[in-house]
């Protein structure tokens, strides 16, 4: 898989954008054995079924010094997909229950599983934080995303600080990265039935957001 | 007893000029046998050590002359140890001082330089500032005596000039030390 | 309960059709600092030859790439190869190869006064925002693009400056390449070393030697103003503190102190050196003005008080005293006025460290806000930083022997000097400030107390 021919399908967004029916593939095993890792299990293998996990593979397409670089840190790549949905089960065991008390449907369990690829894709690929930086915890930056249905980037804007400052700073360096960061991770490629939930989005960057 | 021998050897190199007795290899059973600060002969005390070629240490196997530099390197003592970080003066080492200092009175023309040196184990401004406290410390136990304080300089080496080269224990506490050197009007 | 599930989400995403202003909000607080991938072609040679130009374009990449926050892309990855500094470059030829930055550069020999130079210039591609990025030059006015121009000797600093340009647009931080190490080259045997003054590029380049060795010269630190450099000598057998000019190659005793001196460094404007004066015994802190060569005294305690830095600002003073059983680290404010401590109460000096272990040599940063120190605890001895006020305390390093910590001109690295093991020769070493990219900084000869210079001008 690796290497040579890869930046090449990097290229062509469209031939990877496929099947959004095997979507339901990838919830049920997710959902059955808790212990079990990943979509690994599936009987049936299709190479990149699953658009979503397409979507955190697609940065496989390197050369290698970035391969290289990449070995140093050990990327815990798979692991935030299967993470964060699960908790979100867990904390949920009863669909119904958690329909409402999150009311109306806007947050599906998919919605998460969106969300913590893409904070996964922009903490492990994208984006290189700021604990390097003078006053790290004071270096937060908000953006405001809006993606094509290809999963190019329509429009992205700062909102926190309202632009950059000028000259050199820490915070200029927060607001270079942050947006670097977006652009680079760039394109979005998710399953369109969802375009609605995901065609804008808020990115918060920086320590002084806690998750939810 | 070991060090006092090993020191009158490495004397012996430092003030060439005036050097009388003893061979230098003589006290071979010493743990570390090195020649050593031979290097201090620069930078301390210009004016004695100047030209001092190795030929004037000659093999001359008489007893120390009284007044001596042999004299007193192996009948008073030259060096005084101190513990790990202390700069207080133990038993052996005011024993040791108080034969300096009657040395001393017996031969008013000599004047010295104490040196206070430090071991490895200390990071180098630290290290030059405690030298300095140590030689003070044996200065002024000497002035107590009833050393004219006028016959003593002090110089601190922190641990730039170290006795024993070794990285161990036995090293570090020969490199804590208090050394008095004869400047001049030294007897033969 | 399967089936339900599926119910429900497929309930959830019909849902959202009625959401249609849902948005993700995507929150990460922090991530692990990822070298900047940055590919640096050769700089186009204009009237000089190719080889010129790839020294400099290799001697930028090298500066860059020793941060340990860049890593340069692999030319042999390069699609683009008909690059123009005027030109901006095909940015998807640069996505497909994971670039962030893309540096184009040139190397022109022109001729002004009758005389040739050498004149590098540089424009830098932010390519996944596909646009330039504007550089700040040295009167602070945004520029498209940074041109230096020297002698064709100074070809390396020409590369340093573009490599402290670039370092400056990425990280936001002033830069350290076009910078000297001062430091003490060794050699001999332990018990007869030979000490010698010796300054060189922050690369390690153009070690140049300004004492002979006949005296023992320790400690040098670079005035963060002009060509000085302080550090004692033991010339004339009383160890004393030293002014040495690097236009003029002279040195000069500093003051006319009746004991021994030493533990010098400059204050921060450079209009004055901090020292410590030993006196019977007793070592403490003195400043000299060096326009008016008059001294005050800092300290007056019978411990042990040295090794003082001062703060950016000029107001406070971190030194180094025993006055506490064990050297440990403590601040007093330069006109000796009594001070809220962080550990309550109020004094003259504050000890800030409380760790387990001896803390010695204090440097103030440069930025202000930490303190690099020596530590030596449990046999063993680091590098380490602590907040003014004595909190988060971190240590960077560890081996037999660290020692001498010197800040960088932009408060990012530390230089330090180490004997590995026992009996090991000392060796000059630097880490960045969070502890990453522990290197070490190669000498023709044993070296140590390295001091870094400001930014050459």
């Amino acid at each position: 898989m690796p290497s040579t021919a890869a930046p090449i399908a990097e290229e062509d967004p469209e031939d990877l954008l496929p099947d959004f029916e095997e979507e339901k593939d990838t919830e049920e095993p997710e959902e059955t054995p808790e212990e079990k890792p990943e979509p690994k299990p599936k009987p049936a293998p299709k190479p990149p079924a699953d658009p979503l996990a397409d979507f955190l593979n697609q940065s496989e397409t390197t050369f290698k010094s970035e391969i290289e670089t990449r070995k140093k840190q050990p990327e815990p790549k798979p692991l935030p997909v299967v993470d964060k949905p699960k908790t979100a089960l867990k904390d949920a065991p009863k669909p119904v229950a958690r329909e409402t008390r999150r009311g109306a449907g806007a947050r599906t369990a998919n919605t998460a599983r969106i969300e913590s690829l893409i904070v996964s894709r922009i903490r492990n690929e994208c984006w290189a934080g700021v604990d390097d930086l003078p006053y790290p915890e004071t270096l937060n930056v908000k953006m405001k995303l809006e993606v094509n249905l290809n999963g190019t980037v329509a429009d992205l804007r700062l909102i926190s600080p309202t632009r950059r400052p000028l000259g050199n700073s820490p915070m200029g360096t927060a607001v270079d990265r942050a947006l670097r960061a977006v652009n680079k991770c760039a394109p979005y490629r998710l399953p369109k039935e969802d375009y609605d939930q995901w065609k804008e989005m808020n990115i918060y960057l920086g320590l002084g957001f806690t998750k939810k | 007893m070991r060090s006092l021998m090993m020191t009158s050897a490495s004397l012996a190199l430092f003030i060439g000029v005036t050097a009388c007795a003893s061979a230098p290899k003589e006290p071979e059973p010493v743990v570390t046998p090195d020649p050593v600060v031979e290097e201090v002969v620069e930078d301390v005390v210009e004016t004695v050590v100047r030209d001092d070629s190795m030929d004037n240490i000659v093999t001359e196997p008489t007893g120390p002359a009284k007044g001596s530099l042999q004299d007193f390197q192996v009948n008073v003592g030259d060096r005084v140890y101190f513990d790990l970080d202390q700069y207080r003066l133990g038993a052996d080492a005011q024993d040791i001082l108080k034969r300096q200092a009657a040395w001393l009175s017996s031969y008013p023309g000599v004047n010295i330089l104490v040196a206070g040196n430090c071991d490895e184990r200390g990071t180098r401004e630290y290290n030059l500032a405690l030298g300095e406290r140590r030689a003070s410390i044996v200065k002024n136990y000497l002035v107590s005596l009833g050393v004219d304080d006028a016959r003593i300089q002090t110089v601190s080496y922190g641990k730039e000039k170290p006795l024993a080269i070794g990285s161990n224990d036995d090293s570090w506490a020969q490199n804590r030390n208090g050394f008095t050197q004869l400047l001049d009007g030294v007897v033969g | 309960m399967l089936r339900k599930l599926l119910i429900a989400l497929t309930l959830g995403l019909m849902s959202s059709w009625t959401m249609a202003f849902a948005q993700l909000e995507i929150v990460v607080d922090r991530a692990d600092l990822k070298p900047t991938p940055i590919a640096i072609p050769d700089f186009e040679a204009i009237g000089v030859d190719l080889a010129t130009a790839a020294e400099i374009s290799s001697i930028v990449k090298a500066d860059l790439e020793s941060t340990g926050l860049f890593t340069v892309t692999d030319e042999s990855a390069f699609i683009q190869k008909d690059l123009n500094i005027e030109v901006a470059p095909r940015f998807a030829d640069w996505k497909i190869i994971k670039t962030d930055a893309l540096v184009v550069g040139s190397v022109e020999q022109i001729t002004r006064d009758g005389n040739p130079l050498l004149r590098g210039s540089v424009r830098m591609w932010d390519v996944y925002g596909e646009e330039l990025m504007r550089f700040e030059d040295s009167s602070g006015r945004q520029v498209s693009g940074r041109r230096f121009t020297t002698t064709p000797e100074d070809l390396r600093r020409i590369a340093h400056k573009i490599s402290d340009a670039i370092y400056t647009r990425l990280t936001g931080e002033s830069g350290y390449f076009d910078t000297r190490i001062v430091y003490i080259a060794e050699n001999g045997p332990k018990n007869e070393r030979v000490k010698r003054l010796a300054i060189m590029d922050a690369d390690g380049a153009n070690v140049k030697y300004l004492t002979s060795g006949k005296f023992t010269v320790l400690t040098p630190r670079f005035s963060p103003e002009a060509q000085q450099i302080t550090y004692m000598s033991y010339e004339g057998g009383m160890p004393r503190v030293y002014l040495y000019d690097l236009r003029r190659a002279r040195q000069e005793v500093l003051g006319n102190f009746r004991s021994m001196t030493f533990a010098p460094r400059f204050s921060r404007d450079g209009q004055s050196v901090l020292l410590t004066q030993a006196t019977n015994g007793n070592s403490d802190i003195y400043v000299m003005d060096l326009q008016t060569r008059e001294n005050r005294r800092l300290t007056d305690h019978p411990a042990i008080d040295t090794s003082p830095s001062m703060s950016p600002d000029g107001r406070q003073v971190v030194f180094n005293s025993d006055r506490g059983g064990s050297p440990q680290l403590y601040i007093m404010n330069t006109d000796g006025s009594p001070r809220t401590c962080p550990s309550g109460g109020r004094d003259v000096a504050c000890r800030i460290t409380f760790g387990s272990g001896r803390y010695s040599t204090p440097v103030w940063s440069p930025r202000g806000d930490l303190i690099a120190f020596t530590k030596q605890t449990r046999g063993k001895f680091h590098i380490g930083v602590i907040g003014i006020d004595g909190s988060g305390e971190r240590l960077l390093t560890e081996s037999y022997l660290d020692e001498g910590p010197d800040w960088s001109p932009n408060g990012r690295v530390i230089t330090f000097f180490r004997e590995r093991a026992p009996g090991a020769s000392p060796n000059l070493w630097s880490v960045d400030l969070t502890g990453r990219n522990l290197r070490r900084l190669r000498t023709p000869t044993d070296a140590s107390d390295p001091a870094w210079s400001p930014l050459l001008e």
